[in-house]
């Protein structure tokens, strides 16, 4: 499956990375494709293209405030989730996806 | 403008501004007293900050609660202002934002510096504010410098005025940076050599090739060479096999594991073929290199190492 995803947390100095690193560890395990845009002090990077939006089945938010950009996902399937859930559970998210 | 808040006020100021004029005021009023290693020597509890860069956390009002490793085992500390704490890349701290408190945090990624300035009225989830800056294609050589330094001595555990010092000129030389005025956003070609380069660095245990890396990006495979001829200082192939034998190096180092394992690890089905092109870029075989590594003193992943070895890797 086509993954993209996006992270942020409000400080934007550890779990906005942590969560990215971790989204693509499982997806990578469980053979999905994934690219994921950190929002973090750091700026936005890895920053998700028209055309990788475009060829995404689905999005992953795991933030806790809001994405920058957010008009770049209308028309396209999103899931959000707590950073929280995406750091202590990230096997259940794709649990999620896959049903 | 006297009745604006703080929050309307930080939507007419850039939050570089903000930063930049919270730093300098540090600065200007404020000695670096005394500076906090997290070392990682234990495990991470859950949700403690571990990244794979280095963090520097300067404690502007208020008191910055938290829980690092140190010296093998965890500890609370309070950081007051002048006090700050290091956290070098995969150690980890774990903040508990009970109490009031107001700080400027600095990440040093691989290519860029971000700055997150946090206040915080404690006892919630979230911050009441928090602003972010970043310098982009980050280091001049003396922040770089300055940085490399505080590793060894983090490593080292070292203590004396010169981590006080040289965190304290860290502050200056981010502060400089901040001040420069900022690079213009890297033209596409190199924006995506660098993508290449990063997606080649996390897939090399993968078998990938030129062709397949092209597919990924839906480029055509003479359009990646010609990237790699234009914006780098070697060709696709000899890049792969240098990411892949600075795994290697990394693993003959700290594991004891065997060579044919090292060499399907990275991605190199033929062991005799792994040591020829280990030996062409190190000119020593991953054995002798090995015996180097045993003979010199070392710990056995110093935070300093992976810095160094994470440099090399981004081209």
């Amino acid at each position: 499956m086509k993954i993209v995803a996006v992270t942020a947390c409000p400080t934007g100095i550890a779990h906005t990375y942590m969560a990215a690193a971790r989204l693509e560890k499982i997806a990578k395990n469980l053979g999905h494709e994934i690219k994921v845009e950190t929002q973090g002090a750091m700026g936005v990077e890895n920053k998700l293209t028209e055309n990788d939006i475009r060829r995404a089945q689905i999005v992953i938010f795991a933030v806790d405030i809001e994405v920058e950009g957010r008009e770049r996902f209308n028309g396209v399937k999103v899931i959000q989730v707590s950073l929280q859930e995406a750091l202590k559970n990230p096997e259940g998210i794709f649990a999620k996806i896959q049903r | 403008m006297k009745a604006a808040n703080a929050s309307t006020r930080a939507l007419l100021v850039s939050p570089n501004r903000i930063i930049i004029r919270e730093l300098e005021n540090f600065l200007h009023n404020t000695r670096v007293r005394h500076v906090h290693f997290g070392d990682g020597s234990t495990a991470p509890p859950a949700l403690a900050y571990v990244t794979n860069f280095a963090r520097l956390s300067v404690t502007l009002s208020g008191c910055h609660t938290m829980e690092i490793a140190s010296g093998g085992g965890a500890k609370i500390i309070k950081p007051i202002r002048g006090h700050a704490v290091f956290v070098p890349d995969h150690a980890w701290n774990k903040p508990d934002w009970s109490g009031p408190v107001e700080v400027l945090t600095f990440l040093f990624g691989a290519k860029q510096i971000g700055v997150s300035l946090v206040r915080h009225q404690g006892g919630t989830q979230l911050p009441s504010s928090a602003l972010k800056a970043s310098v982009h294609g980050g280091y001049d050589v003396p922040t770089h410098s300055i940085l490399a330094a505080l590793m060894v001595l983090a490593a080292d555990h070292s203590k004396g005025p010169l981590v006080r010092l040289l965190t304290e000129s860290l502050l200056h030389a981010c502060l400089r940076l901040l001040k420069s005025p900022q690079k213009r956003w890297p033209r596409k070609a190199i924006r995506t050599y660098e993508s290449i380069c990063l997606y080649v660095q996390e897939n090399f245990h993968s078998p990938i090739t030129r062709e397949s890396v092209a597919d990924h990006f839906g480029l055509a495979p003479n359009h990646v060479s010609r990237l790699f001829r234009k914006e780098g200082l070697m060709r696709f192939n000899d890049y792969l096999n240098l990411v892949r034998i600075n795994r290697a190096k990394f693993m003959l180092q700290n594991y004891s594991v065997t060579l044919k394992e090292i060499a399907s690890d990275c991605c190199y089905n033929d062991a005799a073929y792994f040591c020829r092109a280990f030996k062409k870029i190190c000119n020593v075989t991953p054995t002798e290199y090995r015996a180097q590594c045993a003979t010199a003193v070392q710990p056995r992943t110093s935070p300093a190492n992976i810095w160094q070895r994470r440099r090399t890797a981004v081209p």
